[in-house]
């Protein structure tokens, strides 16, 4: 008979529950990496005063916003074995969540670049600095200033959409509590357990993200 | 992708369920939103913490466990069945009514104090100044981002295909394993871009609309 919430199920468990963990977190982490450098990418091409390159970001960013990430999980699980290219679970999936994740990262770095503001770049010419020079030294520290707690943000979200990676059987903490529901019955308790997961997961992220950002922004953010 | 063609209409007719059940669930968000973004902006400090609780709470739990805990936990601890239309719709809602009420929020937010004053200052109560004033105003902030919150609902439907819910997903999933080519997945993808893109492009027109009489 089913319990309402099976406290010596879940201790019992506490390995896998721990394994799923720390797999949710290698993935995220991942997927974070490859979003980083795919938005990068991605606005690097919107911005580019070359027609064809902007249009592949812009047709990159809304192709991968207006669609689910199950669809890229799929196609790449069931695609890429297709064509020879054999990887294993969780490439496919780190491939399908970065991939998304980096259109929105690429409408972060964009949000960011234009929050910084023409002067700042006519400041920075006409102290004699180059192109490059005012890029590296005085709008990315400010982009990243600005775009801090979009960041933050797509850091949780990319996190929460590991869970989809437990379909094509990577062994994250979703898949790993559904599996002990599947032999114990006791759905409740596990996906209860599930949940508690994720929450504490992801204050721990976004309690981390904010004394960074008190830490290190602080004295530039006004009105706080 | 000849394959695929004599398939087409049952996924069209998925993506008529997948936009079904969004709809549904918009409805519902709709509802709870508005309840909790009112509750937020009415009760000073209680309301606000338990919205700030409620809100906070889904926005650390990803949809697909929602979706399982409606399907697969509340069964088991109660004697209700629940099909999995009924588990989509519900956690959908829950799910779209935490985003919905932060939209309702801000649009309440976005009216300036000077307009309460001054329907307060011509003697008028709260739920008229709130219905004569200050929601015609919000509508212009919470209706571009409200089908902000759609485009996600439709994206998050797709999740229901792990239960065994048969839409767009699911549809093109099964249709896949009939005839062992990938095409069904990227007509499926089409077809949500279709309908997403489609609606952002109507978000930012009338937001660009709304705007104008600022």
């Amino acid at each position: 008979m089913p319990q309402f919430f099976n406290l010596a199920l879940i201790l019992n468990n506490g390995t896998a529950l721990a394994w799923g963990a720390v797999e949710t977190l290698a993935l995220g982490g991942a997927a974070l990496a490859l979003s980083l450098v795919f938005g990068l990418a991605g606005w690097l091409c919107k911005a580019s005063r070359r027609r064809p390159l902007a249009w592949l970001g812009f047709g990159y960013v809304e192709l991968f916003r207006n669609t689910p990430t199950l669809v890229y999980l799929y196609l790449f699980y069931f695609g890429l074995p297709m064509i020879g290219v054999h990887l294993g679970a969780f490439v496919y999936a780190m491939l399908a969540i970065g991939i998304q994740g980096g259109a929105y990262v690429t409408e972060i770095i964009r949000g960011a670049y234009a929050a910084v503001g023409e002067d700042q770049r006519m400041a920075a010419r006409a102290l004699g600095l180059r192109h490059w020079q005012s890029l590296a030294l005085v709008e990315l520290p400010q982009m990243f200033c600005v775009a801090f707690p979009a960041l933050g943000n797509q850091v949780v979200s990319t996190v929460l959409g590991t869970a989809l990676a437990s379909v094509i059987a990577v062994p994250e903490l979703t898949y790993q509590l559904q599996i002990i529901g599947d032999s114990t019955y006791q759905y409740f308790s596990v996906f209860s357990m599930d949940a508690i997961a994720y929450l504490i997961l992801v204050q721990i992220l976004n309690q981390s993200f904010q004394a960074a950002d008190r830490r290190w922004f602080g004295k530039w953010r006004s009105g706080r | 992708m000849p394959a695929v063609t004599p398939y087409l209409y049952v996924l069209l007719k998925g993506a008529g369920v997948t936009i079904e059940i969004s709809a549904l669930a918009l409805v519902f968000s709709v509802v709870i939103g508005t309840a909790v973004g009112l509750l937020a902006t009415a009760v000073p400090r209680l309301g606000f913490v338990l919205t700030r609780l409620y809100v906070e709470l889904i926005r650390s739990i990803p949809l697909l466990v929602l979706i399982f805990f409606a399907y697969y936990a509340i069964p088991v601890v109660s004697d209700v069945n629940i099909s999995p239309y009924a588990a989509t719709t519900g956690a959908l809602a829950i799910y779209g009514g935490a985003y919905m009420s932060e939209v309702v929020r801000s649009g309440i937010q976005s009216v300036s104090p000077n307009q309460w004053d001054a329907a307060r200052a011509l003697g008028l109560r709260y739920w008229r100044i709130m219905a004569l004033i200050v929601f015609p105003q919000a509508v212009r902030v919470t209706v571009p981002a409200g089908i902000g919150v759609f485009i996600d609902l439709i994206k998050g439907s797709s999740v229901a295909s792990i239960i065994g819910f048969i839409e767009l997903m699911q549809t093109a999933i099964n249709v896949r394993n009939t005839i062992f080519d990938l095409s069904p997945i990227v007509v499926a993808a089409m077809l949500y871009f279709c309908i997403c893109f489609g609606l952002s492009r109507l978000g930012a027109h009338l937001e660009e609309r709304l705007g104008q009489h600022a």
